[in-house]
């Protein structure tokens, strides 16, 4: 709590001097130099788009449909050629089918040569086993990422944040009733996946640098014998499924740049 | 983010600082309140208890104590509206429910025994297997536990905050509205107040009052202490844990309940480890063991007498003694000295 206060203390403090430097000097307009990054997100299930309590068909015939599809996403990283970083902002951020896009905010104009980031929270962050980490209960603010979700992304038992939580349910015979439900709760530092993509590309002040994240959700379950492989906590006995279905999220996902033709500048 | 400022020696100046409450007194029979505005800070300073780790934002008043009181028992908490934590926390039994094992809404059966909240303030992790690592954190657990209070944690803070009198008080102790946050910690507050230090055995033990315990009990204390029943090694005083994880020997098999391994998946080192119970209060607590198990102190001394299991991870001090009909009735006699008849009262 105290951080907060001296931090938007510091702030105020900030941007007051801020404001006397901000007296013109001359008649030119300062360049501007920064770039928007927008992470834009794309769900789907195969050549289909993804969204919840759909119906999908796997290519054995079994239908299936998806109630729950939320990951955590944190620190996302712009890493230029030289190996220059520039941690975006927000550090952590909950992602459900539903959403198109997330503001990441700035990055200097130059180049951008990777984008970085986890599927899952940091292991600083993360408690588990008892640790004293960061807690949903630290937060006030209802909207923080760490904070409480209403599908439950944090197991009180074992301490940590669930990074991945997907649940649905299998038709078998593809007669209209649904006969098995399936649930992974993917979490605990191990599970955690660094990813890191190439960008590779020049972007000016003024522009908008585009990442588009998608998953593909009938590749999650493509080798999954779901009807067995339906059910994971990710500890003991479920730990082995467990790091199955993370790798099968991890392949699931794709990051790429918007190409050119869909750049907003 | 809130800031972690867990640090001894901060806590020891805000000890200074605040309005101490001495809770202990040996001559005097009545605790001394102190407490003369509704929002002074409560120091629970025990003189044979350690002092109480705490984040300085975290510190006890009597208001935001009383707002948690009103919570806990409150089944606002659950989703049917019908249980509330007291239903498995239940004052007169030291904060246990005398049931082998929980039930929650719904007649839902727990796997595990309610264990007391006496002194849970001094406990630095949370559950049997110290899965969780702060008093806040843990409100989430018994909230959203599907054999518990089955409600999302989201869903609890919306239900209090959409109560004007919950929302008014809140706004009143914490100046900020109902939130994860101040939810948590209005709660955390209420059980760092549920403290049990006088029991007669404490008398005896760290106040001098030689006629606090029978000679039995006296005799039963020995054996406590002594070296063949090596009970102390474990049940450290004065808080009688030292919060460790050991196997006690209850099973060859813990298939049902791998405790700590549970939560580290680690079988081959913390298979059939739970944190040591603590035993103020024993003859209240019934049933025994993270299961229940166990029904009487009888029982559980016969235990500890055998031996126990063979399991490769039983702790070496489960060596197992023989034990006298008599010496069985003063270790009984002295643990039931562990029942603190004056704690009840609170301390704000
Ligand atoms: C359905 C019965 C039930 C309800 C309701 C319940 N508890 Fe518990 N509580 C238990 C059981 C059983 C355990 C032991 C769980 C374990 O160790 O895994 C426990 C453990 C605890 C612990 C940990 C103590 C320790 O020694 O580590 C605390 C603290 C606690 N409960 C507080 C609460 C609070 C606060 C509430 C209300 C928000 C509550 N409980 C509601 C049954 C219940
Ligand atoms: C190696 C450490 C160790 C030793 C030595 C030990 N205990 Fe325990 N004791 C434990 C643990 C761990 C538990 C909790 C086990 C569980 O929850 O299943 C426990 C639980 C108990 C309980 C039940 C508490 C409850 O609330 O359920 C009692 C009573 C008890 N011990 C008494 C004794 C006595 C008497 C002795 C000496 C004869 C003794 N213990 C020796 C570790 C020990």
């Amino acid at each position: 709590m105290k951080t907060k206060i001296l931090g938007l203390l510091a702030l105020a403090i900030i941007s007051t001097s801020a404001c006397k430097d901000d007296e013109p000097v001359s008649n030119t307009p300062i360049a501007n130099t920064t770039v928007q990054v927008n992470l834009n997100y794309d769900f789907n299930f195969g050549t289909e788009d993804f969204s919840l309590n759909t119906e999908y068909t796997l290519d054995n015939g079994y239908k299936v449909r998806y109630s729950l599809a939320t990951f955590y996403l944190s620190k996302p990283v712009i890493m230029d050629d030289a190996g220059g970083m520039t941690a975006l902002s927000p550090e952590y951020l909950i992602v459900r089918p539903d959403v198109t896009m997330s503001d990441l905010g700035f990055m200097q104009e130059g180049h951008a040569h990777m984008f970085n980031f986890s599927v899952g929270v940091d292991s600083a962050s993360n408690t588990e086993n008892g640790s004293t980490g960061v807690q949903p209960t630290d937060f006030s603010d209802p909207t923080h990422p760490l904070g409480p979700q209403p599908e439950g992304m944090y197991w009180t038992w074992a301490s940590g944040y669930i990074f991945v939580k997907i649940e649905g349910e299998v038709d078998y015979e593809g007669d209209g009733t649904y006969d098995q439900v399936f649930k992974y709760h993917l979490g605990t530092n191990e599970f955690r996946k660094d990813r890191s993509a190439m960008l590779h590309t020049d972007v000016k002040g003024g522009e908008t640098l585009n990442v588009v994240l998608a998953v593909d959700y009938k590749e999650f379950l493509n080798g999954v014998d779901l009807n067995t492989e339906i059910l994971t906590m990710s500890m003991n006995d479920g730990r082995a499924l467990g790091f199955k279905m993370m790798d099968q999220f991890d392949k699931a996902l794709t990051i790429s740049k918007m190409d050119d033709g869909h750049k907003n500048n | 983010m809130a800031t972690k400022t867990t640090n001894r020696n901060w806590k020891g100046r805000l000890a200074l600082v605040s309005l101490s409450l001495f809770i202990f007194s040996s001559c005097i029979k009545e605790e001394k309140v102190v407490v003369n505005s509704s929002n002074a800070v409560i120091s629970l300073t025990i003189p044979h208890f350690p002092s109480m780790e705490m984040e300085s934002d975290k510190l006890i008043t009597r208001e935001r104590a009383e707002l948690g009181e009103d919570l806990f028992f409150d089944p606002i908490l659950s989703r049917n509206f019908d249980i509330s934590c007291s239903s498995c926390h239940l004052t007169n039994l030291a904060f246990t429910d005398g049931l082998k094992v929980s039930v929650g809404t719904e007649g839902r059966m727990h796997n595990r025994n309610s264990p007391t909240l006496f002194n849970v303030g001094w406990h630095p992790y949370f559950f049997m297997d110290g899965g969780n690592p702060s008093l806040e954190s843990q409100v989430i657990g018994p909230i959203e536990e599907h054999r518990e209070m089955d409600l999302p944690f989201t869903e609890a803070i919306a239900r209090v905050a959409a109560d004007a009198n919950y929302n008014e008080k809140f706004q009143r102790v914490f100046d900020l509205p109902v939130s994860a946050y101040t939810l948590s910690l209005a709660l955390a507050t209420y059980e760092r107040t549920l403290v049990s230090y006088r029991s007669a055995f404490d008398e005896y033990y760290y106040y001098g009052d030689t006629l606090a315990l029978t000679n039995q009990e006296k005799r039963g204390l020995a054996l406590f202490k002594s070296e063949a029943l090596s009970c102390v090694s474990c049940h450290q005083f004065p808080l009688t844990t030292d919060f460790s994880f050991q196997n006690n020997g209850l099973y060859e098999d813990y298939t049902a309940d791998p405790g700590r391994a549970r939560v580290t998946n680690n079988l081959a080192e913390h298979e059939g480890k739970f944190k040591v119970a603590m035993l103020r209060n024993i003859a209240l607590t019934g049933p025994y063991m993270h299961d229940g198990s166990l029904s009487t102190l009888s029982e559980v001394i016969d235990h500890y007498a055998s031996g126990g299991s063979q399991h490769p991870l039983k702790s070496d001090l489960i060596k197992g003694f023989t034990i006298s009909a008599d010496d069985k009735a003063a270790l009984i006699a002295f643990l039931e000295s562990l029942t603190d008849t004056v704690s009840y009262k609170k301390v704000y």
